[in-house]
């Protein structure tokens, strides 16, 4: 008799487990622990008074009003642009939506080097203005300022309103604001008094996501806020990389572990299992063409703000990757920023040429492809196999998203400090740590697809005379193609754009691209910017090829956040 | 009942994607009148009442309220009552929370709120529903919260899309007669849009066929039962026996059918000439067997089955060239008896094609 077998792939349970687990095991919860300690050290030694728990309060409390006010304005976007999306149809959409998957996948270093390149010092409208009224200084200021952080996360989150309000809008029956307004309601109170309240968990749902990714922000705010803003990741960066207070970092990354996973619990239950569909699917029955005028209005107006704000960062890095500016003031085009990559000029404040951070790049985003994809193939044959367990692995495996980068580089350096495991000498805790936030991804691309192969094909396959392993090669293999690839870009490009927990863990000589980004943006001198540009172009070029390739391999794509 | 309202509609026609949906529809409804919309779906009486209530704008025709045109007047000052076919309840209000939104919207004090949510679950039978949540309510139950909230705010005019279609059988007779009741009671002109040729009958003061973005005919139940202008009403009214045939004379009007030549009566507007295309309708299937072996009318027909219907058999049986014809006989008929019967000829209805 053939032994049903609930998933092909032939070996025990338990091994399958193993891998995935013990990798957890070592390069996430053993770095946690080693914060965890570090944070009781530091508590210990100071106490628990309020005095000497000022620099954690003070980046606690900035941190949560500076993530409330960006969610508050990125609602304030968002809503009205949900709205249009969900019920208008007009031209260029299709256009404008897959535009608005940039943001998922852009590196945050790129975006900042992108709006830079539009209102920094020596950005296009900077110098135009400086150009046209004659003036002598840049008139208006966007590094080291609070407008600049919340721009770039309104930037970055609006998307995520557009989806989740947008597709819940569309989704909506119109017959309840219908009924309203056969009742007697106005098209305001018809809005407040139902439309609004129906929409109420998707709108919760959407702003406790982007108040996390606020909360959670980074890059931005260290490169945008330069010296004066300080969120808990930021401090955490300041206290392990210039102070060297690791108790203190401990301290403030617990703090914010504990925040980011309170936030994520209450999303969790708000949102339920819900996805976040990579590409929106707007599509409502009753789509509307524009009619009146104030329609037209309206959705210019929404549109162009979208664009704006989404587009023309992009086309002004690139377009200032491409222009020169000369001692005269003068912008010339010139591809000398892209030429001067490979070129190690003495005065480079690294010992390699840009295009060696390129390599570096691409070699830990090769490893981070292979380890994810091999680790959460494994993983998501076990969860397939065990579904009892399926809750439970899985939220082992996603925990990794619920830390923040920067904790998990201060982890790493906090643990691996001897041979053969040592942050200065083994390079691959790179891309161990991007896998770590890549796996889940990856075990959710091929979740579907698993569940989705029946038993009775396996079977069939095995009756008619397969092998486990030549029933995995003839039936599981061919359909996980897809989903692999998937996850594999996934990977790649999650790689190539990590910051947070690669600054932490790049040594100087071997930067990868983001760090190199940005640093050269924060040094003086129009061949250091010129140079970050030409790499934030490039790498915005492969983020582009890559949502092409994902919207052409997987149509209804869901990412997961 | 002192003052008579009166909904008219003239000429409406309305574009679904670059096709035409509606095509010039003119009806009228006054108070403590029921009218019955009757036809496939798809065929715009949906849209048709969504164009009355001011949710969708017709591209040509007008919509007049007392002979006052509604063009202009935003869907909420219409008071123009709208019931959806799957009621559309707010999920996130209570029973209550649905039938007091209309009186809110209206600005009426919470009292006043209060005392007529009570009665209007009174008059739909939920007395002491008023804090169920509308999810925990049966198919039956909802559609009663649903009519209780249309009727709540005392709209001027009332209509229902197939506010039945989603019950099953057996309630849908039950709540016909409560709709019947209340609509009747309430006294408020109603439009009410069904694919149901019997619960058009059961409510309907008038009924107006619509096929095709027009209305084919329009009047009472009787009229159109008596005279159905033309073979489609009549198929879509239910009747059976529709002979095609060909004018042979026009006075006495005699058509000749595969039935043999049959004596007919017609209304006066169809404009039958000799040997033109008619068809012959059948109003009654009521018929009783004759031993005749000739005369006016005379139909020999065998007999295919006899199905027991309580006081008469329902006799499935065909001509000699084959044709079939339904009939309601008193006696049973078995397989293969040779039949004749006479067909009144005040019965048969002889219309144009």
């Amino acid at each position: 008799m053939i032994r049903p077998r609930k998933a092909g792939f032939p070996t025990g349970n338990a091994l399958l487990w193993l891998l995935p687990l013990a990798f957890l095991a070592l390069f996430f919860f053993l770095p946690l622990g080693k914060i965890l300690a570090f944070a009781a050290m530091s508590a210990a030694k100071n106490g628990f008074a309020l005095t000497s728990l000022a620099p954690v309060w003070r980046p606690l409390w900035f941190t949560t009003w500076q993530a409330g006010l960006s969610t508050v304005l990125t609602l304030l976007l968002g809503m009205p642009a949900a709205y249009v999306f969900a019920h208008y149809r007009f031209r260029g959409k299709n256009l404008l939506r897959v535009l608005t998957t940039l943001p998922f996948i852009l590196p945050t270093v790129v975006a900042v080097a992108g709006f830079t390149a539009l209102l920094g010092p020596h950005g296009l409208l900077n110098l135009g203005l400086m150009r046209l009224f004659q003036l002598n200084t840049a008139p208006i200021t966007f590094m080291n300022t609070l407008w600049g952080i919340l721009l770039v996360h309104v930037f970055y989150n609006t998307t995520i309103v557009l989806r989740v309000v947008g597709s819940a809008w569309a989704q909506l029956d119109e017959r309840w604001e219908q009924t309203a307004r056969v009742l007697g309601a106005s098209p305001r109170q018809a809005l407040r008094e139902v439309t609004l309240p129906l929409l109420r968990p998707s709108i919760l749902a959407a702003a406790l996501l982007v108040f996390l990714f606020d909360f959670t922000s980074f890059a931005v705010i260290l490169m945008v806020g330069g010296p004066y803003f300080a969120t808990l990741e930021v401090a955490i960066y300041q206290q392990t990389m210039s102070l060297f207070n690791l108790p203190l970092a401990g301290l403030l990354a617990v703090v914010q572990l504990v925040c980011t996973f309170v936030i994520t619990w209450i999303y969790g239950k708000v949102n339920g299992r819900r996805n976040i569909p990579l590409l929106p699917k707007l599509t409502s029955e009753t789509l509307r063409n524009l009619r009146s005028f104030g329609e037209r209005l309206a959705v210019f107006g929404i549109n162009t703000l979208l664009i704006t704000l989404l587009v023309l960062p992009m086309l002004a890095l690139a377009a200032r990757s491409l222009l020169n500016l000369g001692a005269d003031g003068v912008m010339r085009f010139s591809t000398q920023n892209y030429t001067q990559l490979f070129v190690n000029s003495s005065n480079s404040y690294f010992y390699v040429p840009p295009a060696g951070a390129a390599l570096n790049s691409l070699f830990y985003a090769l490893v981070t492809v292979l380890l994810s994809l091999v680790l959460g193939t494994l993983a998501a044959y076990a969860m397939s196999r065990a579904r009892r367990l399926q809750g439970l692995l899985s939220a082992l495996i996603t925990l990794p998203l619920g830390a923040s980068a920067v904790t998990l580089g201060l982890g790493f350096l906090v643990t691996f400090t001897r041979a053969p495991l040592d942050v200065s000498h083994f390079p691959l805790l790179i891309p161990i740590a991007h896998s770590l936030v890549a796996m889940p991804f990856v075990v959710r691309t091929l979740q579907p697809a698993l569940n989705a192969i029946p038993v009775s094909l396996r079977q069939a396959a095995g009756v008619l005379g397969a092998s486990s392993m030549k029933t995995w090669r003839n039936v599981d293999a061919p359909l996980l193609r897809r989903p692999l690839l998937v996850g594999g870009i996934f990977a790649f490009t999650l790689s190539l754009g990590e910051f947070g927990a690669t600054t932490f863990l790049a040594r100087p000589e071997t930067p990868t691209l983001p760090v190199a980004i940005a640093r050269y943006i924060g040094m003086p001198g129009e061949l250091n910017y010129g140079q970050a540009l030409a790499m934030s172009t490039i790498l915005l070029l492969i983020c582009g090829l890559a949502i092409f390739l994902l919207e052409r391999l997987q149509p209804a794509g869901m990412t997961e956040i | 009942m002192t003052k008579t309202d009166k909904l008219q509609v003239v000429n409406i026609e309305k574009e679904y994607e670059g096709s035409p949906l509606l095509r010039g529809i003119s009806l009228e409804v006054k108070t403590g009148e029921v009218l019955c919309l009757l036809g496939r779906s798809g065929s715009g009486k949906s849209t048709l009442l969504r164009i009355i209530a001011g949710i969708e704008t017709a591209e040509q025709g007008q919509v007049l309220w007392n002979g006052e045109n509604m063009r202009g007047v935003p869907v909420h000052l219409r008071r123009f009552g709208l019931m959806f076919q799957d009621y559309a309840l707010f999920p996130h209000l209570d029973v209550r929370g649905n039938i007091a939104f209309g009186l809110r919207m209206q600005g009426m004090t919470k009292e006043e709120i209060d005392g007529k949510v009570v009665d209007a679950l009174q008059r739909v039978n939920l007395s002491g529903f008023g804090t169920r949540r509308v999810t925990d309510l049966s198919g039956g139950e909802q559609q009663r919260v649903a009519l209780a909230r249309a009727l709540a705010p005392s709209p001027h005019l009332l209509m229902l899309d197939e506010p039945l279609a989603a019950l099953d059988r057996a309630l849908r007779a039950q709540l016909q007669e409560e709709l019947r009741q209340v609509l009747h009671e309430s006294g408020i002109p109603a439009i009410y849009v069904t694919h149901d040729q019997d619960e058009a009958l059961a409510l309907g003061d008038r009924l107006a066929l619509l096929n095709e973005g027009k209305i084919v005919q329009s009047g009472t139940p009787e009229e159109l039962y008596r005279q159905p202008i033309n073979a489609w009403v009549a198929g879509f009214l239910g009747m059976e026996n529709l002979l095609p045939g060909r004018v042979v004379r026009l006075d006495p009007l005699t058509i000749s059918t595969a039935f043999g030549e049959l004596a007919c009566s017609a209304a006066p507007e169809q404009r039958l000439r000799v040997g033109s295309a008619a068809t012959v309708i059948m109003l009654s299937l009521d018929a009783e067997t004759t031993e005749a072996k000739s005369g006016a009318n005379l139909v020999r027909l065998t007999v295919e089955e006899a199905i027991f219907k309580g006081d008469h058999y329902r006799t499935f049986t065909h001509g000699a060239s084959g044709e079939s014809m339904v009939l309601n006989l008193k006696e049973k008929g078995q397989r293969g008896d040779e039949i004749g019967i006479r067909i009144a000829k005040e019965t048969l209805l002889a219309v144009t094609n």
